[in-house]
């Protein structure tokens, strides 16, 4: 029962969020956060963002972070409700609009939109972070970590995969030399 | 409903099997976002569309729901095999990173008892948040900065990590008041 409960809830949740997603699933991490943590509690915050970490070492599309979610959430069964609720239903307005593509692409509203967008996307992806980072973070070395992440990615062009090993890395010393502790 | 569908510059075949293995390479190569691999794979690799065609149908895929190269996906599967061309090509896309998906969770899900493992996790949950701060202030490095585009990402960036406002809510209001005010400053230049 409360497993269907789940699962129905997941459905709901990727579904709405597809038709509102833009700019990839970055944009998409405050909402998720907001109906996963928030609303339902189907999960806790540092686990929200320990998938969000997860999500990452996995090569393909950035919007799989929801299949995470729903493995977390509910196994299996979870993932697939999940993956199936973001990747279905966008994908068939993707297939019904493309032959209107040779319409679309020179319209004037298309660059309006492009240009209207970018900033509240980059609005979204700050509150990404910083939501990210609330729910990572419960002492000031966590924060160290995130403000000198997000610099260093800033000025250096390295592989996220790098940057998250390193902060593994950082995890476990700052662990081991008893700076950090867990919670 | 038999319109022409968009003319490639060599209108090429591609083949199922084609398709597949493409968006299957696609996929394991995509770190951090399949933009790159995608832009290997379909313009420089195998040639199934030019530059111009590419940037042209990722403009379009971007602000249709959904994921961008997930979209792109399914209108090149389309575009040469119709709708069992998307289909494979989403399939292709989405089985490898699925499936290591999976390994990576149930390897932390068996190893999570572990206080090294999970300080490993928590170093990487806060570098993961660092990460998305930089994308968002290089994706701003991209934006005029003036005083409206400033005040709406703003107020998005108060809305949504202070007082936790829905995203529906955020598109509906602040999203279509942007663009609202891009189309007519469009219209004025």
């Amino acid at each position: 029962m409360k497993d269907e409960d789940a699962l129905s809830g997941l459905l709901i949740i990727f579904i709405s969020s597809a038709f509102f997603s833009m700019g990839g699933a970055s944009t998409l991490i405050p909402e998720f956060h907001r109906q996963i943590v928030d609303l339902h509690g189907f999960m806790t915050s540092p686990d929200f963002a320990k998938t969000v970490a997860l999500a990452q070492i996995a090569p393909g599309p950035n919007m799989l972070i929801v299949s995470l979610i729903g493995w977390q959430v509910a196994g299996l069964p979870g993932l697939l409700v999940s993956t199936f609720a973001i990747v279905v239903p966008p994908s068939c307005i993707a297939y019904f609009s493309w032959r209107g593509m040779e319409r679309l692409k020179d319209a004037a509203w298309l660059r309006a939109v492009k240009v209207g967008l970018a900033p509240v996307v980059v609005g979204l992806m700050l509150a990404s972070g910083a939501i990210t980072a609330q729910a990572a973070n419960h002492d000031a070395i966590g924060y160290a970590l995130t403000l000198f992440t997000a610099l260093f990615t800033h000025f250096m062009k390295r592989n996220p995969l790098w940057v998250i090993g390193s902060g593994a890395l950082v995890g476990v010393l700052a662990y081991r030399t008893g700076l950090m502790s867990l919670v | 409903m038999d319109q022409t569908p968009p003319q490639s510059a060599a209108a090429r075949e591609v083949s199922l099997p084609e398709l597949f293995t493409g968006f299957l390479i696609i996929g394991l190569l995509g770190f951090g976002g399949l933009a790159m691999s995608a832009y290997y794979m379909i313009v420089e690799k195998r040639r199934w569309l030019d530059k111009k065609e590419f940037s042209e149908l990722f403009a379009i895929c971007s602000i249709l729901p959904g994921g961008n190269i997930m979209n792109c996906t399914i209108m090149i599967g389309a575009r040469y095999q119709g709708a069992l061309g998307s289909v494979v090509s989403m399939s292709a896309l989405l089985l490898m990173p699925l499936l290591i998906l999976i390994a990576v969770a149930m390897t932390y899900d068996h190893f999570s008892y572990l206080p090294d493992v999970r300080a490993a996790m928590a170093g990487a949950a806060s570098a993961a948040a660092g990460l998305i701060v930089a994308t968002a202030t290089k994706l701003g490095l991209g934006v005029v900065w003036r005083a409206a585009p400033i005040a709406f990402a703003l107020t998005t960036f108060v809305a949504v990590s202070f007082f936790r406002a829905p995203l529906w809510l955020v598109i509906v209001v602040i999203g279509s008041s942007s663009v609202l005010l891009a189309s007519r400053a469009g219209k004025r230049s």
